[in-house]
């Protein structure tokens, strides 16, 4: 009894304390992070496999938990819990209504981890997307509004591509549940069209290559909190969305497939790049998230080329997955976090080594989850691809490792050495959040074989390639100092980046609405003269009449008419009688 | 035959009736007794509403038959679909009925105002009851003239110029299906509505004159159902009172014509032969114009009210479109439009009613932070505003989902293409003003705590758009549930098809 109740209380929970907001906002507030508990509590209980329905929810919903959504719960109630935590300490929260959205966000989150069946995964997907636009515009400045817009603009893109592609899946396959959609809507024409809008639709959360415009925007312009969730939990439903409708191993789609490693490589490293050129550290971060979402592309690539390798890469991604939204969220929490507002001293040194476990862990360094995951994500493509490819493959491994301990060097170096004191100073519940999750990093060589016993994997395997998982972050350490000692202007690209081309490039179209109102304003302003004309010579009528009549009552002119009329008639009359 | 079901559905109507004539002799100044009669009322016709929707769900029979010359008939008859447009009319009655008096409290001729409000909706289930066309004509015409005092109601010079724009278009609308009925009567005899159509005997031999019955039929209700181009009257009507407007735009004559609509398309004409004839194409063109031109004007308007209207110009055609699908999947999309349109689109009218009355906000573009001023309003304006764009749960999603699972069915799937770009137009017209009710930046205010406490506007007034708002939330909540629209819908669709 008690795991079909976690199943529907780890998303109703949330829900459950927004009317608290309305009537005591300060204990809620405190009872935020207490919310996500029952979701943390499913993701550990709740055997892999239990499903509950509810009939008359929607078209009949239907929620449970198998091994990678349990991971998937894990990560995101943990990190929305320590969230709220850190937001508790984080003053200068000015509108208490970011509490309510926040908790919206989490149902949405939490439920759309949980559903089993489309429509509902589409409700909870909906509400998350939704209620996080009240996360991103918290401060509500010029700029955080832009961001906000640019973020809403393409979370209705996304929607309205999901439900297309949702609407037609679920006619053609008759159903509506996650395990018996099977592929057979993918036939060539249609089913390419819809799965097109469903890789695009969820790439929009996902911040896939061309779509991940938003994300260097939004991600910063949130609140430390709200970002926390938005880079490490949310981002990862555009993920789930993937494995969830597309066909998973049911058949090769190597077009797909290629397409997918393709964007996904790219976007691996050339996001790290352009991250590297980031001033704000949070920007930094998200470029950072987009190139590790290239990476998890590019699995769900691999997922459409082999087939066969399905369930091994599926874990393989949760794995992966796990490991960045963890880190992700810590990062995130940390910004802010500054060495030299503690005591100097063991305190002092604490923070520092707190500071540097994320860093790390994202870099792949030895012995921590990073290099589990990575470890993990290599031999399983190994297995599946050829030698030739996965030379190049390496390659392009080590090209990123390098670029993402690159990137850790120099928000770590902002991080340390940070002069500007930014306005938001955290308080102690934000210390203990972001601690909590750090410590939470630290354990995750040991974390991530326990949460997905299916994968394998070993705290042993965190430390197997020692030398390749410590080169690239001494070389990006050395040459950060080089850099630090020798350079001074450091380049900075805004955030955003294709963003401000196409923009450009759309400028003139933005004029076009103007154009359309003013020609229909002309046309009807023409319009209407006309019917004002129509209407007062209807209206001038009896007038007209009255004079004319006057001046038919003078002898000389009626007779004049008449005979013209008479003449004109007699003319008219022969001349048809001849015409017959 | 059981006497009391014979009676039935004459006195569903007549209850409306003759409070509407009860009120109209009713002193200016006995204010009581005339919100006692109409609450009365109201509430008594909700119970008798629900009394026959248990009835027909059980196969009972409601029938009230009364010869008017020759053998054509007054023929008034419960079916289920009757039975949803009656339910909707007077549910939201009751709620409007509620609103209204609390809208025009202290301003004069409210014995006028609710006399023709009462015939108004008496019209409106008649319309739903009609077991024939006649029948149908004759409540038609009486809904035209009732609610023509209640759009000039306010006397003013825009009122009656809109109120003679309104006349211009329905009146001929209604001549037109008078001359279609004539010419139908002329070819088939007395027909009535029939599950599944009722011309299938003169579907042979006088093909290209159904055709152009069903031409004249449906430009005559496309008036009511403010089709483009005809829809002109609809966002000029927007200058009566806004318990007016939420009457006219989500229960009473938009919704008569697309009801019409249904009427004809599966009781009159049915489905196959509207297949055999082939109309539904320029059906669903003409609706599918309709649904993006009136979205197109829509993000054009700064006046709140004149925005809604050509939502809703956009929004009614959804039942137009889903009908003209012929598909069981799309039909009931259609169909608990008809449900959903009204419950969503009472909601932003009487909101807007409440700003108007409340701050005198008229235009979007002074509805800054209006959230903060009157949050509960808002909340239910936001809602209504979602469940328009399609946004799950709201009850919107729903029609939704079936109009577009229905396409993809009946391999129509460019009609996924005109929900997804009316979804992004509603968005485009919806999400500015929640965006200014909520998060613009307003002087001063902005620190404010919210006063959450249910005082921002007189009970009356504030608990209508709740409540409607409400039911559009649990009927896309729970719209799996037995006793939902959709449910109902599908038990409409499941006669119609004979599935």
């Amino acid at each position: 009894m008690i795991h079909p109740a976690l199943l529907i209380l780890a998303w109703l929970t949330p829900l459950m304390l927004v009317p608290l907001f309305l009537l005591a906002p300060h204990r809620a507030w405190k009872a935020m992070p207490m919310a996500a508990l029952p979701g943390l509590a499913a993701s550990l209980l709740v055997p892999a496999g239990s499903m509950v329905e509810i009939h008359s929810l929607l078209l009949g919903s239907r929620f449970g938990l198998d091994q990678i959504s349990a991971g998937f719960l894990f990560f995101t109630s943990l990190i929305w819990a320590l969230a709220a935590l850190h937001a508790i300490g984080y003053i200068r929260m000015r509108h208490r209504s970011f509490g309510v959205y926040y908790l919206l966000a989490m149902t949405g989150n939490f439920g759309l981890v949980l559903a089993q069946d489309m429509i509902s995964f589409y409700l909870f997907f909906a509400l998350m997307s939704f209620a996080s636009y009240g996360l991103v515009i918290h401060d509500r400045t010029t700029e955080v509004r832009r961001a906000g817009t640019v973020y809403i603009i393409l979370v209705v893109l996304g929607e309205v591509l999901i439900f297309s592609g949702m609407a037609g899946i679920a006619t053609i396959a008759g159903t509506t549940i996650f395990g018996e959609i099977g592929g057979e809507w993918v036939t060539p024409g249609m089913g390419n069209v819809l799965f097109g809008a469903l890789l695009l639709g969820f790439g929009i959360k996902a911040g896939a290559l061309p779509l991940h415009v938003w994300l260097p925007l939004a991600h910063p312009a949130a609140p430390t909190p709200a970002s926390a969730v938005l880079s490490g939990a949310m981002i990862k439903a555009g993920l789930l969305g993937w494995l969830r409708f597309l066909p998973m191993g049911e058949m090769a789609l190597p077009g797909w497939g290629a397409l997918c490693t393709g964007f996904g490589a790219a976007a691996l490293i050339a996001a790290a790049v352009y991250g590297c050129f980031q001033s704000q550290p949070k920007a930094l971060l998200a470029y950072s998230s987009i190139s590790k979402m290239g990476l998890m592309t590019m699995a769900v690539g691999t997922v459409f080329l082999y087939p066969d390798f399905k369930e091994a890469i599926l874990i393989t991604i949760a794995v992966y997955a796990t490991h960045h939204a963890l880190c992700k969220g810590a990062l995130f929490l940390s910004v802010g976090i500054r060495p030299g507002d503690s005591t100097p001293g063991p305190r002092r040194w604490l923070v520092i080594l707190l500071l540097l476990i994320p860093p790390l862990s994202l870099a792949d360094f030895a012995l921590t989850g990073g290099a589990l995951a990575k470890y993990a994500i290599k031999t399983e493509l190994a297995a599946v691809i050829s030698p030739a490819a996965y030379t190049n493959l390496s390659l392009l491994f080590t090209a990123s490792g390098l670029i993402t301990a690159a990137l850790m060097v120099r928000f770590t170096w902002q991080q340390l050495n940070t002069a500007h004191r930014p306005h938001h100073t955290p308080g102690r519940a934000s210390y203990l959040a972001w601690g909590t999750l750090t410590g939470v990093v630290a354990l995750t060589p040991l974390l991530l074989p326990a949460l997905y016993p299916d994968s394998g994997l070993s705290f042993a395997m965190s430390g197997a390639s020692r030398w390749s998982s410590v080169w690239p972050v001494a070389l990006a350490v050395g040459i950060g100092a080089v850099y630090a000692r020798r350079v001074r202007a450091v380049i900075s690209l805004p955030p955003g980046d294709i963003l401000s081309v196409f923009l450009l490039l759309t400028r003139p179209l933005r004029v076009l609405p103007k154009l359309i109102v003013r020609l229909a304003t002309a046309i009807r302003n023409q319009c209407e003269r006309y019917m004002d004309l129509v209407f007062n010579s209807m209206h001038n009528l009896p007038i007209l009449l009255r004079h004319s009549e006057a001046n038919l009552g003078r002898a000389a002119v009626f007779g004049l008419v008449f005979l013209g009329l008479l003449t004109l008639t007699t003319i008219l009359l022969f001349l048809s009688m001849g015409v017959r | 035959m059981n006497g009391f079901d014979y009676w039935f559905p004459f006195i569903v109507p007549l209850t409306s009736m003759v409070a509407g004539i009860v009120i109209f002799f009713l002193k200016e100044e006995q204010h009581q007794m005339r919100t006692f009669i109409n609450l009365a009322v109201a509430g008594i016709k909700v119970i008798l509403v629900h009394i026959m929707v248990l009835g027909v769900y059980q196969n009972r029979f409601y029938e009230f038959r009364m010869t008017m010359f020759g053998d054509v008939d007054f023929v008034l008859h419960a079916d289920s679909l009757s039975l949803l447009f009656v339910s909707l009319s007077a549910v939201l009655w009751l709620v409007t009925t509620v609103y209204a008096i609390g809208y025009l409290e202290g301003s004069p001729n409210r014995s006028r105002f609710f006399g023709f409000f009462s015939f108004c909706v008496s019209a409106t289930t008649g319309i739903a009851l009609a077991g024939n066309l006649i029948t149908f004509i004759i409540w038609y015409e009486l809904l035209t003239l009732s609610t023509y005092p209640l759009v000039i109601h306010r006397g003013t010079v825009d009122s009656l110029k809109a109120g003679r724009l309104y006349l211009a278009y329905t009146l001929p609308g209604g001549s037109l299906i008078l001359i279609g009925f004539v010419w139908l009567v002329s070819l088939a005899g007395p027909v009535e509505f029939a599950e599944r159509g009722s011309l299938a005997h003169v579907a042979a031999q006088h093909g290209p004159e159904l055709t152009a019955i069903f031409a004249l039929l449906v430009a005559g209700l496309g008036v009511k159902a403010a089709m483009v181009p005809l829809h002109g009257w609809l966002p000029s009507a927007m200058v009566a009172p806004a318990p007016v407007s939420a009457l006219l735009h989500a229960v009473a004559v938009v919704k008569a014509g697309a009801f019409g609509l249904v009427r004809v398309v599966y009781d009159l004409f049915g489905i196959e032969l509207c297949a055999r004839l082939s109309v539904m194409p320029f059906l669903a063109a003409a609706s599918t114009l309709t649904i993006i031109y009136g979205s197109v004007r829509a993000l054009f308007q700064d006046d709140l009210k004149r925005r809604l209207a050509f939502s809703t110009v956009s929004q009614v055609s959804y039942i137009a479109l889903g009908i003209s699908i012929l598909g069981p999947i799309a039909t009931t999309g259609g169909i608990v439009h008809l449900v959903h349109q009204g419950l969503m689109k009472i909601t932003l009218f009487f909101c807007a009613g409440n700003f108007a009355e409340k701050l005198h906000i008229h235009r979007i573009s002074e509805m800054d932070g209006i959230g903060r001023r009157m949050p509960w309003t808002t909340v239910a304006f936001s809602l209504a505003a979602l469940g328009m764009i399609g946004v799950p749960p709201m009850a919107g999603f729903i029609s939704k989902w079936y109009i577009g699972s229905g396409a993809v069915e009946a391999q129509q799937q460019w009609v996924i293409l005109v929900l997804i770009t009316s979804s992004v137009l509603n968005a485009g017209y919806f999400l500015p003003i929640i965006y200014r009710a909520w998060f613009a930046p307003v002087e001063g205010r902005d620190d404010h705590p919210i006063d959450w406490r249910l005082g921002e506007i007189h009970p009356f007034l504030l608990w209508p758009p709740l409540i409607t708002c409400l039911l559009a939330l649990l009927a896309g909540l729970f719209a799996g549930a037995p006793a939902s629209p959709l449910f109902w819908a599908e038990v409409i669709t499941t006669r119609e098809y004979g599935l």
